[in-house]
């Protein structure tokens, strides 16, 4: 080895030349191999899912009224129906759920990150990440027996409470850590200008924050509204549009689980365009979110 | 001069600090010829104390620099004026400031910071807003409303004021933290002296700038005393020298001199003093 070329002192040189140069490149390579190699495994399930679905339901999206129609009768001919009364489902069950939780969440975030009650904060902290990890199915559970049993009937409302249910955490444990990271000097700036506490939550920390709220709020909307377990106990499903918070009413996982499940092939076909239309949207809705989170950071 | 309109502001007897409690507190009722009065004031951290006893007047008018090596408590002086210890629970204040006749204790923490302006080491404009924004910050803040041509006229007035006028007059609507380190750092005086605050704090303004940026800022410093007090924060004594009238010397927590700052570079008394303006600490 020419010392002059690696410009390395003769020590260190000695030291690299030390052990099995072969064997350690070996190693390294297969690890590096190895790392590829798991990683691709864990594509591939992903990667299936999507062209099953795609291979699926892809088509039946294609047919005309598939956005504007309602769902069909069972045995119905191939290509008739639609899943307007989800889609209008789980549209009404996002406007009602954001509605609840990001104003609850972001409270409880800026409280969690701001408050000098630090045990306090400590449990809200846990409680939160508690609820965040409940299975949606207990949520529903929990729903159904404040909610649907002593109004007597399932209901957009008790649906839209625990879809929101599934989100607040979610949210409020985002805001309060991308909140944390607002610098203390432009705080410290509002408040040197004589600002208050609200003042400075809404006026600096609050449009600094913005993207990484945002980010928050659309990765719980994207698993809420992918999220079917609750909606059994909770909204029920609708074989009509229903615009009522007191009627039951259909969401897309809700479609996907009843007509996938069914003997019926024609519902089956639905069940696979409704599959394809939900993965399309929280693919949309991640990816909306990505790019918000790029731009600004 | 625009200083000759004003009474003279300092007298050499209350400049000298070893002046007991009593006699302190038997002129506050005088008319004041200071603008800010430190009496007693000691300020700690989860209670060790990192200022002890600080009596000290601060001339209207003029410019005063704090120096002393770090850690002596120089930025924890001045941040107490702005009572920007409120915001940390570890934080003790006792002692007395009176802003002319009022205790700024007494007062609430917004009252104060209305009056008493602050700029920081690191420039800090609000990133989420215009340069125009970030100049009427005070009043958005505050939930005040203005008019059209009142901000109009805030904007360029004080933008001038802070010299900043003929660079920014065509980027008004740009977001403030694409500006350069000194026009972060006019920017922000810009933004404290909207909201006409009767002093101006500075946090040593001009470390984290270059030497032509630091120029500037010092030649803006020198023009604004004309309307405003500033009491500002330096570990570079060279720029107290340069810049102030008078010049306090804090080391270990405690204020060691304060003089004339023309006296504290010829004649230093103290030979803590002496010792670190030559360089020999510090």
């Amino acid at each position: 080895m020419k010392e002059q070329g690696l410009g390395r002192p003769r020590d260190i040189r000695s030291l690299a030349g030390y052990g099995n140069i072969a064997r350690r490149q070996f190693k390294n390579r297969l690890f590096t191999g190895l790392c590829l190699f798991l990683s691709i495994l864990v594509v591939i399930p992903l990667a299936t899912i999507l062209v099953v679905v795609i291979k699926k339901g892809g088509l039946n999206v294609l047919s005309a009224g598939f956005f504007t129609e309602i769902t069909p009768v069972p045995n119905a001919a191939f290509g008739t129906g639609g899943i307007a009364n989800s889609l209008v489902g789980t549209m009404l069950l996002c406007v009602l759920g954001s509605l609840l939780a990001v104003p609850l969440g972001i409270a409880a975030g800026l409280y969690m990150a701001f408050s000098k009650r630090k045990k306090f904060c400590d449990s809200l902290y846990f409680f939160c990440n508690t609820l965040q990890s409940v299975p949606a199915i207990v949520t529903g559970i929990f729903v159904y027996t404040v909610l649907v049993k002593p109004f007597g009937s399932f209901s957009l409302f008790s649906a839209a409470i625990a879809f929101a249910l599934v989100m607040f955490p979610i949210i409020a444990l985002a805001t309060a850590e991308i909140v944390k990271l607002c610098p203390l000097a432009i705080i410290e700036a509002s408040y040197a200008l004589g600002a208050s506490f609200y003042k400075t939550i809404v006026k600096v920390v609050l449009p600094y924050s913005a993207a990484g709220i945002v980010n928050g709020f659309i990765v719980a909307l994207a698993r809420s509204a992918g999220e079917g377990a609750f909606l059994l106990f909770t909204a029920f499903g609708n074989p009509f549009i229903s615009y009522s918070l007191w009627q039951p009413t259909s969401a897309l996982p809700l479609t996907i689980f009843q007509f996938a499940i069914s003997p019926y092939e024609n519902w089956q076909e639905i069940a696979w365009g409704a599959s394809f239309v939900l993965m399309a949207l929280v693919l949309l809705v991640n990816i909306v979110s990505k790019l918000i989170y790029r731009k600004k950071f | 001069m625009g200083q000759n309109k004003f009474p003279k502001p300092i007298k050499k007897a209350s400049l000298n600090n070893n002046l007991s409690h009593r006699s302190y507190a038997s002129k506050i009722a005088s008319p004041p010829k200071y603008i800010l009065r430190a009496e007693d004031l000691s300020v700690g951290f989860s209670g060790k104390t990192v200022l002890n006893k600080i009596n000290m007047d601060v001339a209207e008018y003029a410019v005063t620099a704090i120096m002393g090596p770090s850690g002596c408590g120089k930025s924890t002086f001045i941040r107490a004026i702005n009572r920007m210890h409120d915001l940390d629970d570890k934080a003790t204040v006792s002692g007395k400031l009176y802003l002319r006749k009022d205790d700024l204790f007494a007062a609430s923490a917004m009252e104060v910071r209305r009056r008493v302006g602050m700029v920081f080491q690191k420039p800090n404009p609000f990133p989420s807003m215009t340069v125009a924004e970030n100049v009427l910050a005070g009043y958005t803040l505050n939930g005040i409303s203005l008019k059209r041509h009142e901000k109009e006229q805030l904007v360029e007035e004080n933008l001038q004021k802070a010299a900043l006028w003929s660079e920014m007059k065509d980027r008004l609507h740009d977001r403030g933290n694409f500006l350069s380190g000194g026009q972060q750092q006019r920017l922000c005086i810009a933004r404290s002296l909207a909201i006409k605050v009767e002093i101006l704090l500075l946090d040593e303004p001009t470390s984290a700038l270059d030497p032509l940026a630091t120029l500037k800022i010092e030649n803006l410093i020198q023009k604004l005393k004309k309307e405003i007090t500033i009491l500002m924060v330096t570990h570079n004594t060279g720029q107290a020298s340069r810049i102030s009238d008078y010049t306090a010397f804090i080391y270990l927590g405690e204020l060691i001199e304060y003089n004339k700052t023309k006296k504290i570079f010829t004649v230093p008394k103290d030979k803590r003093t002496e010792r670190y303006l030559s360089g020999k600490f510090g």
